[in-house]
C-alpha cells in the first residue's frame, strides 16, 4: 500500500497538468475572495456562496478528470498489469493509489485556499469560520470524487473513454443534476417535497457538500421558510452527522467497487 | 407663617399614611370580602389557596401574592374588574374566564394600576384596559386556550388608553398578543409574543415606542393600521412563516420609524401599504421569503442603510417607486454585483433590484432550497446578461459593506494569515518532497 501510495503520489504530484491546475485554482480563488472581501463574519451570502460554488463547479471537474485519466493511463499503456503481477494484494494497491491521488489533489486544494486566505489578509480582509469550513468540505470533496475517478478509471479501457465518462459525470452532477431535480419537483405532490429533496442530497455529493457548508454554518435560513424544519434538524448535532454518514459511503462504495474489479483485473493478471 | 408649616407636619404625615402607609391584612380566604373591608392603601396579603372570582377591586389598595394564589373566575366574564386608582398586583395567578368574552383582568377608567408578575391563564383576553392612564403591566404571563386565533381574545386589550407601559410580558396562545386601539404614548418594551395573529396590533394608535420585543411564530409580527408616531426598534420580528404572513405590515399609518430591528425568516419581513414619512432604517433583513413589500403610495417614505442578506426576493414593488436611498446612502443589498472604484463604501453603479428566478419561485416556493448553487447561479447570471427583467426600484448609492468592524479587523486577519500560511507552506512541502522522492529506493 505504502509503495502504491508514494508511486501514485509522485507520478501526480511531478505532472504539469495538475500544477497548471494548481495555480489556475489558487488565481481563481484568490480573485474571487479579494473581490468579495469585507464581508460578514459567519453569515453565508452570496459571495461567499461564490466562493463555494467555485470549489463545487472546479473540484469535482480536476479530481474525476485526474484520478481517472491517471489510473486508465496506466491501464492503457500496460503498467497497471505489470503491477498487478508483483506481490501486492489488489486492496493495498487500490488503497495505495487512493491514497496518493488524495495526497496530491489535497496539496493542490491546500495551496489554493492558503494562497488566498493570503490574498484577502493583504486586502484587509476578515477572518470567516467559512474559509475552515470551506476548506475542509472540500476535501472531503475531492476525497469522494477521487473514489468515484478510481473507479471509472479501472472500468474504462483507455483514457479517452475514462475522459468521456469522467465528464459526463461532472456536468451530470454539477450542471444537470438540479434541473432535473426541479422538473421532478414539478411532478410529485407538494408533501413529498421534503423528501425529494433529503434524496436529491444523499443521491449527489455535490448537493452534499453544498447543504453540509450551509448548513454546518448555522446558515439554513437560506433555504427559505418552506423548508424551516428540515433546516433545523441538518443544523442539528444528528444532521450533521447523517452529512458525514453520507459522505463516508460515498467513499467506501466507489472505493469498494474499485477494490473488486482490481481483484477481477488480478486474477485475469 | 412658621406655625403653619409645623402644623402642616402632621397632616401630611397623616395623608401619607393614610395613602402609602395602610395597613397589612394577611387574607386566607374570601378574596372579596376582604377586599370589601379593607381601607384605602391597605396591603393584602393572600396567601396560598384558590380564591373564588370573580374579584372586583373598587379602591386603592395593594395584592400582593404569595406563590399559589390563585383567583379562579370559574367562567365568570371578568375574573377580576379593577375600578379604581392606585391599585397594585403582584405575583397573582388569575385563571378561567368565560368563552368567547371576558377577560382575565378588567381595567376600567382607571389609573396608576400595576399588573406585575401575575399568570393569567385559561382566559379570553388576558388584561382588557379600558380608558385607562397611567397603567403597568410588567413581567406578567399570559396564556390564552389551545384554540384557533379566531376564538381567542386578545393578551393586553388596550381601548382609548393614555401613558401604558407594557414591558418583559410571555404572551401566548392569543388572537393579538398586544392590542391598541385609540391608545396614547404606550411603550411596548422586551415583551415576548408567539402562537399569536398578530403579535402587536395598533389600531388607530397614536405616539410611542416599540423596543426589543422578541415576535416570534405568529401570523404578523408586527400590524400597524391607520396609527401615527411609533418607534419600533432593535426588535427581533421572526418566523412568521404563515403563507400570508408578513413580519411587519404598515398600513396607511403615518411617521412611522423603524430602525434597527432584525427581520429573519419571514414569509415578507415588510409591506408598506400607504405609508407616509416612514422610514426604515438600519434594519436586518436575513433569510426571509421577501424582504420588502410596497403596496399603493408610500409617500415621503425611505428605506436607507438596511441590510438585505440572503432574502429569497429583496422587493416586490406594487404600486408607486419608493425611495432606496437618501441621496448619500442607500441599503447593503447581496445581490449587488459591481465595484468600488473609488473605495467611497458606495458602489459604483446603481443597483436594479430585480427579483431572483422569481417565476419559479412564485410557482414553487421550495426552490430555494437551491439559493446561488452552482447551476442555477449559472442561469441566474445567464438571464441577467440576456433578458431585460423590468427593475422594481433603484438604489442610486448601494452600500458595499456590512458590519465590518474596524477594531476587530487585526485580531481576525491574523488568524486569516496563520491559517492561509499553514496551509501554503504545508502544500508547498508536499509538492517538493513529492518531486524529490525517489520512487526506485522504495521498490
Amino acid at each position: 500500500m505504502n509503495t502504491a501510495m508514494k508511486y501514485q503520489w509522485m507520478m501526480m504530484i511531478r505532472s504539469k497538468w495538475l500544477i497548471s491546475f494548481a495555480i489556475l485554482f489558487a488565481i481563481l480563488s484568490s480573485t474571487v475572495i479579494a473581490s468579495s472581501g469585507h464581508e460578514t463574519a459567519g453569515v453565508f451570502t452570496r459571495s461567499t456562496a461564490a466562493l463555494l460554488n467555485l470549489s463545487l463547479l472546479l473540484v469535482p471537474l480536476v479530481a474525476l478528470l485526474a484520478g481517472s485519466l491517471f489510473i486508465a493511463g496506466e491501464k492503457e499503456d500496460g503498467r497497471l498489469s505489470l503491477i498487478l503481477t508483483y506481490p501486492i494484494s489488489p486492496r493495498s494497491l487500490t488503497f495505495g493509489l487512493y491514497a496518493g491521488s488524495c495526497i496530491s489533489l489535497w496539496t493542490v486544494i491546500a495551496f489554493g485556499y492558503g494562497s488566498a486566505s493570503v490574498v484577502l489578509f493583504t486586502t484587509g480582509g476578515t477572518w470567516s469560520t467559512f474559509f475552515f469550513l470551506s476548506f475542509a468540505l472540500t476535501i472531503v470533496l475531492t476525497s469522494i470524487f477521487l473514489a468515484i475517478a478510481l473507479f471509472i478509471g479501472l472500468v474504462a479501457s483507455n483514457r479517452l473513454q475514462a475522459l468521456g465518462v469522467s465528464l459526463f459525470i461532472w456536468a451530470f452532477f454539477v450542471l444537470f443534476y438540479e434541473f432535473l431535480t426541479l422538473a421532478l419537483l414539478s411532478l410529485v405532490p407538494k408533501q413529498f417535497t421534503i423528501l425529494l429533496f433529503g434524496l436529491s442530497v444523499i443521491c449527489n455529493p455535490v448537493e452534499l457538500m453544498r447543504v453540509w457548508t450551509i448548513t454546518a454554518m448555522k446558515s439554513s435560513a437560506l433555504f427559505g421558510p418552506q423548508l424551516y424544519e428540515w433546516s433545523k434538524w441538518a443544523e442539528s448535532t444528528s444532521g450533521q452527522l447523517s452529512f458525514v454518514a453520507i459522505a463516508c459511503v460515498w467513499m467506501i462504495v466507489p472505493l469498494f467497487l474499485a477494490n473488486v474489479w482490481m481483484k477481477r483485473g488480478k486474477r485475469h493478471a | 407663617m412658621r406655625s403653619l408649616f409645623f402644623l402642616l407636619i402632621p397632616i401630611v404625615t397623616l395623608l401619607f399614611a393614610e395613602t402609602a402607609y395602610g395597613q397589612t391584612i394577611e387574607v386566607h380566604k374570601q378574596l372579596q370580602q376582604a377586599i370589601d373591608e379593607a381601607h384605602a392603601g391597605d396591603v393584602l396579603v393572600v396567601k396560598r389557596g384558590v380564591y373564588e372570582g370573580p374579584i372586583i377591586i373598587h379602591k386603592p389598595i395593594h395584592l400582593i401574592a404569595e406563590p399559589g394564589a390563585v383567583v379562579d373566575g370559574d367562567g365568570s366574564e371578568y375574573v377580576v374588574t379593577i375600578r379604581a386608582p392606585h391599585v397594585y398586583i403582584e405575583g397573582l395567578t388569575i385563571r378561567r374566564s368565560a368563552y368567547g368574552k371576558g377577560a382575565g383582568v378588567q381595567i376600567k377608567e382607571s389609573s396608576h394600576v400595576t399588573l406585575k408578575n401575575v399568570r393569567i391563564e385559561d382566559v379570553h383576553y388576558g388584561v382588557y384596559v379600558e380608558k385607562g392612564t397611567n397603567i403597568h403591566l410588567v413581567n406578567n404571563v399570559m396564556r390564552g386556550r389551545d384554540v384557533h386565533f379566531a376564538q381567542r381574545g386578545n393578551g393586553i386589550h388596550l381601548l382609548k388608553t393614555k401613558h401604558v407601559v407594557i414591558r418583559q410580558n410571555d404572551i401566548s396562545r392569543v388572537q393579538d398578543g398586544v392590542y391598541l386601539d385609540g391608545a396614547e404614548h404606550t411603550t411596548i418594551e422586551k415583551n415576548k409574543v408567539t402562537n399569536a395573529r398578530y403579535a402587536i396590533h395598533f389600531m388607530y394608535a397614536e405616539d410611542g415606542i416599540a423596543k426589543e420585543n422578541v415576535l416570534m411564530e405568529n401570523i404578523n409580527g408586527i400590524m400597524m393600521m391607520m396609527s401615527k408616531r411609533f418607534t419600533i426598534e432593535q426588535n427581533t420580528i421572526a418566523k412568521q412563516l404563515d403563507y400570508r404572513g408578513y413580519g411587519a405590515l404598515i398600513y396607511d399609518s403615518e411617521h412611522v420609524v423603524m430602525h434597527n430591528n432584525t427581520l429573519l425568516y419571514n414569509s415578507t419581513a415588510l409591506s408598506l401599504q400607504n405609508g407616509r414619512h416612514c422610514t426604515i432604517k438600519a434594519n436586518e433583513f436575513i433569510g426571509n421569503y421577501r424582504a420588502l413589500h410596497s403596496l399603493y403610495e408610500n409617500d415621503n417614505t425611505i428605506v436607507v442603510e438596511n441590510k438585505f442578506l440572503g432574502n429569497m426576493e429583496d422587493a416586490l414593488i406594487q404600486g408607486a417607486p419608493i425611495a432606496f436611498d437618501d441621496g448619500e446612502k442607500g441599503n447593503y443589498w447581496d445581490t449587488y454585483r459591481f465595484y468600488d472604484l473609488n473605495d467611497d463604501g458606495i458602489g459604483d453603479a446603481p443597483h436594479r433590484i430585480r427579483s431572483m428566478y422569481s417565476r419559479l419561485l412564485r410557482q414553487w416556493p421550495s426552490v430555494q432550497f437551491y439559493f446561488q448553487s452552482p447551476a442555477l447561479a449559472l442561469l441566474d447570471t445567464t438571464e441577467s446578461f440576456f433578458t431585460q427583467a423590468q427593475a422594481q426600484g433603484e438604489d442610486r448609492f448601494p452600500l458595499m459593506e456590512v458590519d465590518y468592524n474596524k477594531n476587530a479587523t487585526n485580531e481576525r486577519s491574523w488568524r486569516l494569515l496563520l491559517f492561509g500560511s499553514i496551509l501554503l507552506v504545508s502544500s508547498l512541502f508536499m509538492f517538493v518532497y513529492g518531486r524529490r522522492m525517489k520512487y526506485e529506493k522504495n521498490c
